[in-house]
């Protein structure tokens, strides 16, 4: 019994993560109805944004303080909410309107663009590296429960992150034009949303949830390389259509049961060599029999 | 079974709480012009629908030569004998106006995937066939300078035409029409009139036309049914229903009795 | 081009088997390539029949690939020492259309439970598929799992790649230009108009993704007699991605330009093999710069012409 907490433990944490990943694409997909391919690579940057502001903020702020691991999350939120609307103005923009599966493969190409550059000698290099520890690494054993506190930190700091999404999607002004973009872009701009605005804010904010899932990721598995986004992001991806492409909490919870389900069945030992195929595996299962995911609305195509 | 081509028995659908269409009865026989219309949102197109398989009725049953279409696909219906155009035009963009037809010809040819590869003599001769009978088609419908022609690039009333000619390359026994005159201007609706005229008598099949606009209606229909709301509340010939209170107050609100 | 296209084939066949009879001449690193050329054209044209034709856009034709390529090596690998040395061009050719046969077995598989999407969707569940196919290798041990099958003869010669090449060509080609064949086409354009018409669009999209994955399997057992030994790795989605890629650049639908396009994308990386470090940098920033130029391709001036395939 305390073998199935642990494991749910272990899979909240995950899927916590990669729920706030897929909030970036499902955000995304919801104003401009494309896949950003390369979302898993602003999560990777995150991971290294917070690898290299460590010993920068710990020049003036003790090491390993909960504080200062705050403020290292936050300037890397920050460098890739940047880093995410750049690559919005530059790729994306110019291609706006164009049909969808040329911003699929520009996308891709943006996606290939970051890896190899990062994977390059001058930039990170290929090899994984130690991600520093950020907040005092200590454990708590409770019953026969091993608790990390980089675990209770990633659970904590995602709760803050979705209540503070929440509160700029659902009560700010940005928000509500960012929802309305989503339902129906021609009204919106009719209304006088200024669209690119909009879109660059979607992309800026994705991404600074994506840089958080990318510390918090690092933090918990403590190596990082430059590919840690491809397998990540997809799965973060697969954990959008779940719970429903377009629609947030679906992200989350898509995000969740990806974790838990990936985490146990790791825990399967004829399972465990297959935990790469089980996000697709639920994700196939999800679209034959809800295509449009767990919370998404179905659409009917007018004949 | 009695002898109409088309036969709908009280055919309902709902979308949730929506009855889009309720209990629907309609006749067309073998080589009739019938006329469907009614105010915008009175479920013409759903029947529409409904009788070319996209939607499965909710309730009702109807039969397609004395045999129920219940379960039949779109391209089922369409190999026994009922073709459409759509509302909004729906040519094939990336084609010819050649191929649009030919497209259309390929469901009663017996060639398949191992003929188009071995390229026999007999594949050759049915291509041929196939080239000969989409020429025919076009130059009955003076389409045949077009034919190496993108769809998409012909002016209006010929892509309308063009979807027409389609349609009747499937060699359908009723032909469906969702609103030809939309968009047209008098002189073309009056054209229109004469090219439904001639096809009905040309090809020998019966015509379902759905329109808006009452004139097209009137002036060829032999019999015309009146929706609104989903609901069939009157049918006759067309100087019937110009007398027909019930139609007028559809069409002009409670106020104009 | 209806009576010719057969004589054409036989042509190319019997080109493709002059030149690799005198192939002891060539440089044996340039052949390499053109073995590379050809294997990539098949994978492209086979790819475009789902992609640019039918418009099923696939991102999973490397799982095809490697169902292809791992059966027919293992079969290889079984067979090769209990079968006569003069039985061996016919092993290979068993060895392949095997490895075709089930790559169409699993096209089958991933074709009819993916009909109901489009798009999007229906490139993230091609794609996941490709991965669960390459995660089944990675851990079935009779193929060798993460080290993946080494020791596979050299059997894939000038001949075979293109040969087959060719009848890729002649068969995408043939069955697209066809009456028949208007139906991809028709799917492609507008499903519910092609369904009014007459058309099944269930059989044809699944017909597709068969016949794609047919010719991708074929493709995957003639990159393994080439560079004789299979690692799950290289069936991955970017795999899948370098094939797309072809496509796009070449013109979705346009089978001359997706062969221009695998050819060039084959020899780039050669190109700039110079620039060892950076050369995949460059590679996606064509890839970036391409779809914001010239999104309709390369090789695309002014629209399709009317007729043609």
């Amino acid at each position: 019994m305390t073998e199935v907490f642990q494991q749910l433990i272990n899979g909240l944490a995950l899927g916590a993560i990669y729920g706030l990943i897929a909030l970036g694409y499902t955000m995304v997909y919801g104003v401009l109805r494309f896949i950003n391919f390369a979302h898993g690579d602003v999560f990777m940057l995150g991971a290294f944004a917070g690898y290299y502001f460590a010993p920068l903020v710990n020049r003036f702020l003790p090491a390993q303080s909960y504080f200062g691991g705050a403020l290292v999350l936050v300037l890397a939120m920050v460098v890739c909410a940047l880093i995410g609307m750049l690559i919005e103005f530059l790729a994306y923009r110019p291609l706006r309107n164009r049909p969808k599966l040329t911003v699929l493969i520009t996308a891709i190409g943006v996606s290939l663009f970051i890896e190899y550059t990062c994977q390059h000698a001058a930039v990170f290099g290929a090899a994984p590296r130690k991600f520093p520890d950020l907040i005092p690494a200590t454990t708590w054993h409770i019953g026969g429960l091993v608790i990390a506190s980089s675990q209770v930190i990633v659970l904590v700091t995602t709760l803050i992150l979705l209540i503070a999404l929440r509160f700029i999607v659902q009560k700010t002004k940005v928000g509500t034009a960012m929802r309305a973009v989503s339902f129906n872009e021609q009204a919106a701009v009719l209304m006088g949303v200024n669209i690119n605005r909009i879109i660059s804010f979607t992309f800026g904010l994705g991404s600074a949830l994506a840089a958080a899932g990318g510390i918090l990721y690092a933090m918990n598995y403590s190596s990082i390389e430059p590919l840690m986004g491809v397998q990540t992001g997809l799965k973060a991806f697969v954990a959008a259509v779940v719970g429903g492409i377009g629609n947030l909490p679906g992200a989350a919870l898509g995000g969740l049961i990806l974790g838990i389900v990936e985490t146990f069945a790791g825990g399967i030992p004829g399972l465990s060599n297959y935990r790469d195929g089980i996000a697709f595996a639920i994700l196939i299962l999800i679209l034959l029999f809800r295509p449009s995911g767990l919370l998404g609305k179905p659409q009917v195509e007018k004949v | 079974m009695n002898a109409s081509l088309l036969q709908l028995e009280k055919v309902t659908i709902r979308f949730g709480g929506l009855t889009a269409v309720c209990e629907l009865d309609l006749q067309i026989g073998a080589h009739e012009l019938v006329g469907l219309i009614g105010p915008n949102g009175a479920g013409k197109t759903t029947a529409f629908n409904l009788i070319t398989g996209v939607y499965q009725p909710t309730g009702g049953t109807i039969f397609f030569q004395g045999q129920p279409t219940a379960n039949l696909k779109p391209h089922q219906l369409t190999r026994r004998g009922i073709a459409r155009t759509f509302q909004n035009i729906r040519l094939f963009a990336s084609m010819s106006v050649f191929d649009n037809v030919r497209a259309a010809v390929q469901l009663h040819r017996p060639h398949g995937i191992r003929d188009a590869l071995w390229r026999g003599r007999g594949f050759r001769d049915g291509e041929k066939a196939v080239e000969t009978q989409v020429m025919e088609l076009l130059e009955i419908f003076k389409l045949g300078r077009f034919r190496a022609a993108n769809a998409r690039s012909l002016p209006y009333g010929e892509q309308r035409r063009l979807e027409i000619v389609r349609a009747l390359a499937t060699q359908p026994k009723l032909l469906l029409l969702d609103e030809p005159a939309a968009g047209m201007n008098p002189t073309e609706k009056l054209e229109l009139t004469r090219l439904i005229r001639f096809i009905k008598d040309k090809f020998q099949i019966a015509v379902l036309l759905v329109e808006h606009d009452m004139q097209v209606v009137m002036g060829i229909c032999e019999r015309v049914a009146v929706l609104d709301y989903g609901v069939k509340i009157a049918e006759g010939t067309p100087a019937e229903l110009r007398a027909n209170p019930k139609v007028i107050e559809a069409y002009l609100g409670a106020e104009a009795r | 081009m209806n009576s010719g296209a057969k004589r054409w084939l036989l042509v190319a066949v019997a080109a493709a088997m002059a030149v690799s009879y005198f192939s002891a001449q060539f440089n044996r690193y340039y052949l390499g390539i053109a073995i590379d050329i050809g294997i990539n054209i098949i994978l492209a044209v086979s790819l475009n029949l789902i992609n640019g034709h039918t418009g099923q856009f696939s991102l999973g034709h490397a799982g095809f690939m490697a169902v292809g390529g791992y059966t027919a090596a293992k079969f290889t690998l079984e067979l090769q020492t209990i079968s006569p040395p003069w039985a061996q061009p016919l092993l290979f050719l068993v060895a392949l259309l095997l490895g075709g046969l089930l790559a169409a077995v699993a096209g089958l598989a991933v074709g009819v439970p993916t009909l109901r999407l489009r798009g999007d969707y229906l490139a993230i569940v091609t794609l996941g598929f490709g991965e669960i196919i390459r995660v089944f290798f990675q851990t079935t041990e009779a193929f060798g799992a993460a080290t993946g099958l080494t020791g596979i003869p050299h059997w894939t010669t000038f001949a075979w790649a293109w040969s087959f090449a060719a009848l890729t060509v002649f068969v995408v080609g043939c069955l697209v230009s066809s009456t028949y064949g208007r139906g991809f086409i028709a799917v492609h354009d507008d499903e519910v108009a092609a369904g009014a018409m007459g058309i099944n669009p269930v059989r044809y999209k699944v017909t597709a993704f068969v016949i794609g994955a047919f010719f991708a399997g074929i493709a995957g057992g003639l990159y393994a007699h080439h560079k004789q030994f299979l690692s799950p790795g290289g069936f991955d989605f970017m795999k899948s991605i370098d094939i797309v890629v072809m496509v796009i650049l070449g013109g979705m639908g346009r089978t001359a330009g997706v062969i221009v396009a695998a050819v060039l994308l084959t020899l780039l990386p050669e190109v700039l093999r110079g620039f060892a470090d950076s050369r995949m940098i460059i590679y996606s920033l064509l890839i970036i710069v391409l779809m914001i130029a010239r999104p309709q391709g390369l090789f695309t001036f002014g629209r399709k012409a009317a007729g043609k395939a």
